[in-house]
């Protein structure tokens, strides 16, 4: 049972240059990376090890640890298990027969492929995602995506679902820790409710959550209108996030094409 | 000799929490409590003094094993491990600072039947704890109100209700009189100085610690700094000149 | 670290640049629809609220309750969110909580962000509120409400494991004959936890705060288009999925054909005589198999993710 979450701010404050770089910049880099990495193609295994050079560079750069962007990957490793199945359904060379009575099973070169490559450009995906985070406050990489011009309200949201995030989820673990506190066993396998029983007193927590979320946001609603809300969304122009480098984006998107280019060639 | 071992052993109390050398580091690295000691007789009111971030509330949860910290901790002489725990949490009933994390039901019966539901009693046994409970405290008729109608005051006594109902031999309070007005503090006060159980409680508020407590513990970075009786604690204005005021 | 919603977060690398795209464009498509009828509809306390219970929903994903050992059951959120906010202010919400989660935390991709938006934020949504208004209509009786919404989270959950499962189809990542019954086998049975933990937050709301589930009676001219929308959607992805497993699109079985000639002619086949490529040979056993095989695979995904988030816990606390 989770009596001890607590939810981190993945940011690591540092004044690295990579640290420094505008938000928007970075993100378009991120994005861009992400994109080169998805759309390589799948058989172009040399081009992969400068993918993770990449990565180690940057991390070396922002002086950000490594394996602190391991660690956030390691979240994503059970969903790699749902490509499973493409070990033995791609069609082509079998390499490996695994057999049992009557059934045999083939596993396919380009099965493994597949499945190996899915697994590579996630893992190297969820480093930039993990390494923008490290070094962008949530603030700024706000700004940016505002600066791209995404809706107000959603990134308006965004930042207020921001700032409560941690108060709130400080007041789910008090629940799950108060609940835990009242969950005594007299003997060994004895107890425990239903589980439909249990299921109820869970959704009692999440509703006493909504609940006092929603008076709270009537609270934070007051004191906006205290301080002169009007209904229209207005932030801050964030000087950092609207400082774009364009050189250092034309680079970036030129060394992307020719690594895509270079996938493609040299499968 | 026999005879001398024999009074000793007469005079020697059963120790109904006894901690020995608990540390306990936050993720953080901060580390909140160093090398805790102590022991509260059965019966034992004992308030639990401090500034914030003393370490209280962290000494608190580790009672009944919601933080595990390095160190012994024995509860009515069984020690509290990983396979004890379940046996612990009906011995300690932990009551947190606000009302609103501990009344997740949607009435205030159920509320307090919690405890008892999970330990797997039966029907008639869990309407006669509630019942029993919710008269401790006071709230006899509330049974089908929902908790979140409540005053401050009146859920923080329902609160204490929900764990009553498991007939702890411990409760430890977290701030209980924190954001009550006179009256219900008033109440308040009267309702722990007839409950019979060994109590912990971590407080600000000196006035409780007078009329309730009979010990008191001062603690100050992690460090328990002082230990006495409640009239002795709270004339020594120097101990509390340094850790509290 | 951070809580475990049920496992339908897509990483990158996972989907087709053509079919992330593809429902990046939807998701945008319907979201700017989503905040025309939000700017009309809401009040103006309505920007802090969507704030606020993004944050709610977020931490509400972290409560669980034990099913069994190591296995605990979760909530996303999405069927409260709506019966409680309405379709279009529950449609923004859940894309807040979703894209925070897929930028701070990596839980789910940013290009399978437009993806993963549909199944959550809009096709989750639209299906519990066409079921729960459905449901409504039969009786509107206080009680009957968390039954509605035991319905109405469950197939949330259940469509959107379908149209998940069919993404990643479409993708290569994950054969239709073994990804969609495996999905929907899987998420039937979290389903059911996604329904009762909303069934008792309805309880719970009901009893302090019935005002607020009072809400529309009808179906307002603006929230119809949903309505018809979560049902259409239910509808076609129900179909569509068995179809798309029993068959594998055209091309894919062509290949199959091709793939089975060439191996025949290696030496090492002619020893197995029983070769079993699903969807070429006894079709009906070799999908059952492949959909056992894939319970077993996605039964593994939310285990291991659950148990990874265990692990990673900061203060271990040994329950």
């Amino acid at each position: 049972m989770s009596n001890n979450f607590s939810i981190s701010d993945p940011y690591q404050p540092g004044t690295s240059v990579v640290h420094q770089l505008g938000a928007q910049t970075k993100l378009l880099l991120a994005l861009g990376y992400l994109f080169t990495t998805a759309a390589m193609p799948e058989k172009a295994w040399k081009v992969y090890p400068v993918l993770l050079i990449l990565i180690i560079c940057t991390a070396f750069l922002a002086r950000i640890r490594l394996v602190s962007l391991i660690k956030r990957s390691l979240l994503a490793f059970p969903f790699h298990l749902a490509a499973l199945p493409v070990l033995f359904t791609l069609p082509g060379d079998p390499c490996l027969i695994l057999s049992w009575s009557k059934f045999s099973i083939a596993v396919s070169a380009p099965g493994v492929n597949r499945f190996l490559a899915i697994g590579a450009k996630m893992w190297l995906c969820i480093q930039a995602a993990a390494l923008l985070t490290a070094t962008t406050p949530m603030r700024q990489l706000l700004a940016a995506v505002d600066a791209l011009r995404a809706p107000k309200v959603l990134t308006a949201a965004a930042a207020l679902m921001w700032r409560y995030l941690f108060v709130i989820s400080e007041e789910a673990v008090r629940l799950m820790r108060a609940r835990s506190s009242r969950s005594a066993l007299l003997s060994e396998g004895q107890g425990g409710g239903s589980i439909a029983w249990r299921a109820k007193v869970t959704g009692g927590m999440a509703g006493s959550l909504f609940l006092r979320s929603l008076e709270r946001s009537e609270r934070i609603y007051n004191a906006m209108q205290s301080r002169g809300y009007d209904g229209k969304i207005r932030t801050l122009p964030s000087t950092q996030a609207e400082e774009c480098a364009p050189l250092t984006l034309v680079i970036g998107g030129f060394l992307f094409a020719c690594l895509l280019l270079l996938g493609t060639l040299w499968q | 000799m026999f005879a001398l071992t024999g009074n000793i052993m007469a005079i020697t109390h059963e120790k109904m929490i006894e901690i020995q050398d608990l540390w306990f580091e936050y993720p953080n690295k901060r580390i909140a409590l160093k090398g805790i000691d102590l022991h509260i007789h059965p019966g034992e009111k004992t308030a639990l003094v401090g500034l914030n971030g003393a370490g209280k509330s962290t000494l608190l949860l580790h009672l009944n094993g919601i933080l595990n910290g390095h160190g012994t901790i024995w509860i009515d002489g069984i020690r509290l491990t990983a396979n004890t725990v379940g046996q612990v949490r009906a011995l300690v009933g932990l009551v947190f600072q606000s009302p609103d994390d501990q009344l997740f039901s949607p009435t205030v019966f159920e509320d307090v039947a919690y405890g008892p539901i999970y330990q797997g009693l039966p029907p008639e046994e869990i309407e006669a704890r509630v019942r029993m409970a919710l008269n401790m405290v006071g709230m006899q008729d509330y049974g089908d109100r929902a908790p979140y109608h409540l005053s401050v005051g009146e859920k923080k006594r329902v609160a204490i209700a929900t764990v009553l109902s498991m007939q702890p031999k411990i409760l430890a309070l977290d701030e209980p009189s924190a954001g009550l007005d006179p009256r219900a503090r008033r109440s308040l006060i009267n309702l722990l100085k007839g409950l019979p159980h060994t109590m912990l409680i971590a407080t600000h508020d000196l006035g409780l610690v007078e009329e309730v407590a009979s010990r008191v513990l001062v603690m100050s970075e992690g460090k328990i700094t002082a230990d006495g009786k409640t009239e002795h604690i709270l004339k020594d204005k120097e101990t509390l000149q340094k850790y509290l005021l | 670290m951070h809580p475990s919603p049920p496992p339908m977060h897509i990483p990158d690398g996972f989907l087709s640049i053509v079919v992330s795209s593809f429902f990046w464009a939807v998701s945008v498509g319907v979201l700017s629809i989503a905040l025309r009828k939000t700017k009309r509809m809401l009040r103006e306390k309505d920007f802090p609220l969507m704030g606020v219970l993004a944050a709610a929903i977020f931490a509400g994903q972290m409560l669980n309750f034990s099913v069994t050992g190591g296995t605990s059951g979760h909530l996303l959120g999405a069927a409260l969110a709506t019966i409680l906010l309405g379709p279009w202010a529950a449609t923004l919400t859940m894309t807040v909580v979703v894209s925070v989660q897929a930028l701070i935390f990596q839980d789910g991709g940013l290009l399978a962000l437009g993806a993963n938006l549909f199944n959550m934020a809009i096709v989750g949504v639209a299906v519990s509120y066409a079921v729960y208004r459905l449901l409504l209509n039969l009786s509107k009786k206080q009680k009957f409400i968390p039954l509605a919404g035991f319905a109405a989270a469950w197939s949330s959950i259940f469509i959107a494991s379908l149209s998940c499962a069919l993404q990643l189809a479409f993708s290569g990542t994950s054969p239709a004959q073994i990804a969609i019954p495996a999905m929907a086998s899987i998420h039937a049975l979290i389903g059911i936890g996604e329904g009762m933990i909303t069934a008792g937050a309805l309880i719970f709301i009901g009893r302090a705060r019935p005002d607020l589930l009072s809400g529309e009676t009808a179906v307002s001219a603006s929230s119809r288009g949903v309505f018809t929308g979560g049902i259409v959607i239910s509808v076609a992805l129900a179909v569509l999925s068995p179809l798309a497993s029993s068959h594998p699109d055209g091309l894919e079985w062509v290949a199959e054909q091709q793939g089975f000639i060439e191996a025949a002619r290696s030496p090492m086949y002619n020893l197995i005589p029983d070769y079993l490529l699903p969807g070429v040979e006894s079709e009906a056993l070799a999908t059952i198999l492949a959909g056992l095989i894939g319970v077993v695979i996605v039964l593994g995904v939310s285990i291991g993710i659950t148990h990874n988030r265990q692990i990673s816990r900061p203060n271990d606390s040994r329950l």
